[in-house]
Formats: C-alpha cells, structure tokens, sequence
C-alpha cells in the first residue's frame, strides 16, 4: 500500500518553508468548520488554504463538492454526516487535478457518480460509506494514484472503477454491489494492490452462491452491519470482517476492521442512542417520585459485546431543555448526572425531588356564551404546564376541569338560559428531560453524541391563586333564516346497523374530508341527505334488502378507504391507470370507427 | 314577495324576445354558426328576498360571484349552467333574550341549469340581447361560531335571467374567414339581472342579482 500521507508529512516543511516566505500566505494550517463557518462545504473549501482542513458536522448536506490540491475534507462522523449530490447527472465529489488530499468520513447518498477522481496523485479516500450509486461508487482515471481505505461499498452499481493499477484497495467491505471492481476492458487484473477486503452477496463474486473475492487477505461472509436501511453500517459482534485489516484501528488499537469504522480515521464517537422511553413510576406509599427510563440498545460490538461490553450513560436535569444536564436529585440526592447505567437498556431516576415553581394567576379575557356550552380565552402564562377551569351557578368552586396547556377552552355540557361564573388558575409541575449516550469499551471509553431528549411531568402539581371571575351565558343562537339543517348518513346507517360502524364512519369522514370542503361536493353530499330518509326507512323495514344495499354499498366504502389511507402517489397512480384505460378504449373505438368509414367507402 | 311582480311580465317579455329572436335567425345562412361553446366569469351583489335580511347581516344586498357554462343549440338558443356564491356575515338570535348575538356566516350557492334565448341577427353584430330561464336548486351552510353549522339545500325552483352582450372581440368573423367556415371564438362583455326563487320550508330564499361579466365563446 502506497501510503500517501507520508509523502504529504514530508512535503510539509517545505511547504511550510515556502509558506513563510511569503508575504499574502500566513502559512498556519487551519480547520474551516461547516456549517459554523461556512454554511456550505464547497464555500469552506473554496476559502480554504493549502494545508487547511474542512470539517463537517454531522448533518445531510446536498451539493456537488469540487476538491481543491492540499484541501482535507473530513465529517466529523461517518455515520450521521450525509452527503447527497444537488445535481443527481453530476459527480457527487470531482477530484480532477487535485493532489495530495484526503477525503473522509462520510455516508454518500443517492449518488449517480458518488467520487469521480481524473489526472489527482496522492488521494486518499478512508472510512466513507457509499450506499446506493445508481452507476458507480469510486471512479479514477489514469494518472492518479488513490488510496481507497476502510470504506463501504453497500448496493452500488459498481463499487470501484479504476483505469490504472495505481488505485490501492485496501481494508474495504464490499457488500451487494452488482459489481464490485472493475477496468476499461478489464485490462487491469482485479487482483493487483487489492488487500484485506471482507466481501459478501457481490453478484459478479457469486459462484452457485457462494461468496469469492479479490486480491490478498480477503475474508468473506455477512458483515453484520447494524442495519443498512437507516445507513448504519456498524459491526455487530460475530462480524467476519472484525480484524481482518492491514494495519490498526485506532479506536481500540487492534488489528483493523474492514469498513468505515475500522483503521486509523474511523469515528472515535459511538453512534447516538435513540430517544429513550420515560414512565413515571412513582409510588404514593412509601411517597417516591420515580422515572423510569429504558433505550433501545447501540448494537456495535464495541458496545453490545457478551465478553466486554461498552454501557451507558443518563443524563437529566430538572425544568429546563438542553444541555448542560446538571441534574442531583436522584437517588435522594445522591446520584448526580450523568448516572453510569453499565451494560443495560433500563434505569430508574428514584426518589427524585421535583420542585415546580408556582405560576402567576393568569387573566380571563373573555367567556362566550354558545349552545350548552362557554368559550373561555385568557392570557397564556409562561412557564405553566396547564391551566384548571373552575365554574358554577353560584361559585367557580362547584366544578372543575383541567385543560392541559392552551389559552382557549370551550366548557360544555351547560344549560341555556342559566348564568354561570368562571375563573382560571395555571397549573405547574417539574419537568424531567432524560437523554443516554452510549460508552465503547475500549480503553479510552469513547462516548457517543447524546440522544434526542424526552421529557415528562412527574411530582406534586401546584396550583396558582384564580384569575379574574367572568360570568356569561350559555344559549342557543337561532341564524336567520330559520332554515332545516340536513344531517346523518340514513340509508349506510341502516344498512350497516349502527350509526358507530366502521363502515359508515368511513363514509362520514369522506365525506368530511372530499366533499364538505368543496361546493360541487356539497351539493352532492345535499341530494344524498335529501333523497335518502325514506329510502332508509323502507330500507329498515326490509331486513333481506340490507345485504343487497351492503353490497352496493362495498366499492362506495372500498373508494372511501382507498382515498382515505392511500398516500398522493397511489392516487395519482391508480388515476393515471384509470386515465390510461379510457384513453385505450378511445383510440379502440377511433380506430373501429376509422376502419368502418374505410370499409364503407 | 317581489318575485311575484317579477313573473308575469318577465314571461312576456322573454316570449316576445324569443319569437323576435327564432325570426331573426331565418335570415342566417344554415353553414354559418357561431362557436358552439362558451364559459363566463360573472360578479355583481344579490339582494334576498327576505324582509329581514339587512337587519342580521346589516345590509340588504351581498356580494355575488358565479361560474357558467353553456352549449349552442341553435343561432337563437343555448343551454348552459351556472353556479354561485353569496356568502354574508352577521348575527343570529339568543333564543333566551330574543337579542341579537352571536356570529353566523350565511352561505347561499344556487346551482342552475337554463336556456338563454338570443336575439342575434348577424355573427359580428354588437350589442345581443338575450333571456333565459331555467331550473335552480340552492345549497345553503349556517355557520354560528362555537355552536356549528346547519345545511341543507332548497327545493327545486326556479331562474330567469335577461341580459345584453357587448362585443369585444373575435377571430374568423370576417366575410372571407366566414365563407370559408365557422369563427373561432368570440368575447363579449355582459350585464345580466337575474331573478331566482327557491324555497325550503316554505321559506324563500330567492332573490335578484345584477352582475357584470366576461364572456368567451369557442369553437374546441
């Protein structure tokens, strides 16, 4: 293996040498943070000296990147920092004549042509996950020279293409590509400068099924990644291709694995937790305000290992999102965060002290009076949980209903004609956020990003002094003109039986949702409810009629459910088929009718 | 009712201009027609024909937009449809004080189906008058805020309309381009009354509109 980077450490004093002397260049390496600094990659590389680095933070990004001579280009992790191209016809990453840089530590995407490398020495291309070309992963023309170390090539088209020797294919997973290496005319035997691969389910190295490979060193079998449909191509503990490499992995210094979490530039950083799952689980007796929390594990063998497995961490804090999480309160005060949770996915947040502050009483602005019921509308207080409303003939003490955190709320179930009184009060509540992270067991103990937070309302709720008192009264508002109002779906609900069957609901909420809204819908929607009481009434006193009904009724539900549930894409396609037939069955009958005018004259 | 004024002597008058029309038209050659089809944009207010209207919704008169379409039969009739919209804000009655309160958005959408008799004695001529009358049903929503909505529709009733046309413009109406076939299109400019009736409960909920619009006719 031709090792690049060498060349550049040795080239580095002269040109730092160079650099000093002159007078535009201040000569100091610096690292171009994206998007802090930049807000997009190529604009960083772009304001990029010789010797600069740019780094990106994990995120998606969309754009064709051109690489500059002596520009690194690395993501912060492999795993969550995605790259897909912004012109799908163009090369994602263009290496053309470029020298002497490295690119690194990304998941390429949805690419035609993921790395296009012309006329570039001294490329190194490491620990990057290329998933999906529609043509090729890795193509380099003559006169370059690349390292193409520790990466994944995951159902490309082609994985590498190479027109020179030159191209150095080392420490990489090849797992379903259609291809994986190959040369103009196959000149270049796939063999040469091809080392320590793991190969797997490659249809042009399946032999009656069984797996082959390319070059020296070469191991084959399922890599186990993690699980490819969300792009995590982490090892799970068995993986063939756990150290199997050329050289080490700096993660846990051990032989290196093949793949982007192997060598010397994988991610130190684990991959993040999904959001945790909290439960309150207090207890009244003995009193204890407990959460529960449990996580889905991080299935990397350098985590989930039955010899020496990594563990966890929980973090929490009290009535404030976000980091820094300070929490102290657990366990009686002593279990500060973060809490080592060791090879588990549950913990128990016990014997916690939640302390809600009280709120301000909030301001009723107004209380409407309407049908049975009164609309109420106040003043949103900050920091509050949720707000209780509390209304009576006589006092606002008589009842009570909580109407969790909004400012407007209507009461209902109130009689006409009678005044009642209303006040609100602003409920708090401590607020838990829980986030895990997830520990390697390497020595270093590497520990990943935290997960996305989860929050839940736990402890005593206290309740602020009532608002203003309003009254108003709740009555029936006749429009004019006093018209009839049409409702109900008569001849489905006889036929169906139930006014509640799933069936009619069906019907209903279509109707709700394609018809109400639109005035031709309306109007159809109206000849229904006009035409149908007394077909619904001959209908229920006719029991054999229902069956027949229902069956009509059938390809009406089946349409309402299709329209319902299906997504915009089946709709347009089930129309675009429907629009095919009619037009099929059009240009038949064009036709018949062209013939038999020919056959008359 | 005014629609009751309305009736008799509009039907004389529609009569009349029907005849002048049918007459109008022998004179026409049979292999020149005008476009067969036609759509219009219309606007203008209605004015109800209930007493009580300019009291709930403060004024006697709403804004009006309808929608229309209608096909040749003849030089002198066509058949078309219409719809359109009067939507009015206002209040109802409190049913235990007899107070007006509340807020109720009224909709009225009648629906029509009607031929137009037209007076037309040449393809590029001017001014055209026309009337015509048709069969209308009406769909009506009563939106109160927080209590919900009542709707329905109106019995079958009916529509008469009467109108004069401007020309504005056209393509193939000249006498070479005539000859040689039928115009391509042709616009107009239009101011049309319209009187409806439509009744629901024995409530009428008709009433007259006066609309300005645009006309396209055409030839697919």
């Amino acid at each position: 293996m031709k090792l690049r980077r060498s060349t550049r450490a040795q080239s580095l004093p002269i040109a730092g040498l160079v650099l000093l002397g002159s007078v535009c260049q201040p000569g100091l390496a610096a690292t171009l943070v994206v998007p802090t600094d930049f807000a997009t990659i190529q604009a960083a590389i772009d304001a990029a000296n010789a010797q600069d680095v740019v780094l990106v933070e994990p995120g998606s990004y969309v754009e064709n990147l051109n690489l500059r001579a002596n520009v690194d280009v690395r993501g912060r992790e492999a795993a969550r920092t995605w790259l897909e191209p912004q012109d799908g016809q163009l090369p994602t990453v263009s290496i053309s004549g470029a020298d002497n840089l490295l690119f690194a530590n990304f998941t390429l995407v949805d690419a035609l042509v993921a790395v296009q490398v012309v006329a570039s020495s001294s490329v190194q291309i490491a620990s990057v996950v290329f998933d999906g070309s529609t043509a090729v992963a890795i193509t380099a023309g003559i006169n370059s020279t690349v390292d193409v170390t520790n990466n994944v090539f995951f159902a490309n088209a082609t994985a590498v293409q190479r027109s020179t020797a030159d191209i150095d294919i080392t420490n990489n997973i090849f797992r379903s590509n259609d291809i994986t290496i190959t040369s103009p005319l196959g000149l270049i035997n796939n063999n040469i400068n091809v080392e320590a691969n793991c190969w797997s389910n490659n249809t042009d190295l399946l032999v009656n099924g069984i797996d082959t490979s390319y070059g020296s060193g070469a191991v084959t079998g399922n890599p186990q990644f993690i699980d490819p449909s969300a792009r995590d191509f982490h090892l799970q503990q068995g993986s063939p291709c756990i150290d199997i490499g050329v050289g080490n992995d700096i993660i846990d210094n051990t032989i290196a694995d093949a793949g982007a979490y192997g060598g010397q530039l994988a991610d130190a950083s684990p991959f993040p937790v999904a959001q945790p799952t909290l439960t309150d689980s207090s207890t009244t007796a003995p009193a204890a305000t407990n959460i529960d929390v449990s996580w889905m594990p991080n299935e990397s063998y350098l985590v989930t290992n039955s010899v020496l497995p990594g563990g966890y961490r929980v973090y929490y804090k009290q009535n404030t999102a976000g980091p820094p999480y300070d929490g102290g309160d657990a366990s009686g005060g002593t279990a500060p965060s973060p809490i080592d949770a060791g090879d588990t996915t549950a913990l128990t947040l016990g014997d916690l002290n939640p302390v809600a502050a009280f709120a301000l009483a909030p301001r009723l602005l107004t209380a409407t009076g309407a049908n049975e019921s009164v609309e109420l509308n106040w003043e949103a207080v900050l920091g509050v949980n949720g707000y209780r409303v509390g209304y009576g003939i006589n006092s606002t003490d008589e009842n009570e209903v909580d109407t969790g955190d909004v400012t407007r709320f209507t009461v209902t179930g109130l009689i006409n004609g009678t005044t009642y009184r209303f006040s609100i009060s602003a409920l708090t509540q401590a607020i838990y956020y829980v986030t895990v992270t997830a520990v390697d067991s390497t020595q270093n103990q590497n520990e990943s990003d935290f997960s996305v937070e989860q929050s839940i309302q736990v402890g005593p709720i206290n309740e602020s002094p009532r608002s203003n008192e309003l009254t108003a009264l709740p009555e029936f508002i006749q429009p004019f003109p006093p018209l009839p109002d049409n409702g109900g779906c008569f001849i489905a609900t006889a036929a169906f039986g139930a006014d509640w069957a799933a069936e009619v609901q069906a019907l209903r909420d279509f109707r709700d949702r394609f018809l109400l809204n639109n005035a031709a819908g309306r109007w159809l929607v109206a000849q229904y409810y006009r035409l149908s009481p007394p077909l619904a009434e001959r209908l229920q006193e006719r029991e054999y009629l229902k069956p027949i009904v229902r069956g009509l009724l059938a390809p009406v539900v089946a349409l309402s459910l299709f329209m319902l549930a299906s997504s915009p894409l089946a709709k347009a396609g089930v129309v675009g088929l429907l629009l095919s037939l009619v037009i099929l069955i059009h240009r038949r009958q064009q036709r018949a009718r062209s013939q038999r005018v020919s056959n008359g004259s | 009712m005014k629609s009751a004024f309305f009736w008799p002597g509009f039907c004389v008058f529609a009569l009349s201009l029907m005849i002048a029309g049918q007459v109008a038209a022998q004179g026409e050659s049979a292999s020149i027609e005008s476009p067969r089809w036609s759509y219009e944009i219309r606007g203008g207010n209605y004015h109800p024909d209930l007493d009580l209207f300019e009291t709930f919704y403060g004024d006697n008169k709403e804004d009006y937009f309808g929608l229309a379409g209608s096909y040749r039969l003849k030089e002198w009739l066509e058949i078309g449809g219409e719809y359109s919209q009067m939507r009015a804000k206002g209040v109802g009655i409190l049913t235990s004080t007899q107070a007006l309160g509340g807020s109720v958005t009224y909709r009225f959408n009648p629906v029509q189906i009607y031929s137009n008799f037209i007076f037309q004695r040449r393809l590029s001529q001017r001014v055209v008058p026309y009337v015509g009358l048709g069969l209308t049903v009406a769909e009506y929503e009563q939106d109160v805020e927080i209590q919900g909505s009542i709707d329905g529709h109106t019995d079958l009733g009916y529509s008469a309309r009467l109108g004069v046309r401007f020309l504005v413009g056209s393509k193939g109406l000249t006498a070479t381009a005539a000859s040689a076939g039928n115009p391509d299109w042709r616009s107009y400019i239009f101011l049309e009354a319209q009187q409806i009736s439509v009744e629901v409960d024995d409530i009428e909920l008709g009433g007259q509109s006066y609309m300005l619009g645009f006309r396209m006719e055409f030839n697919p």
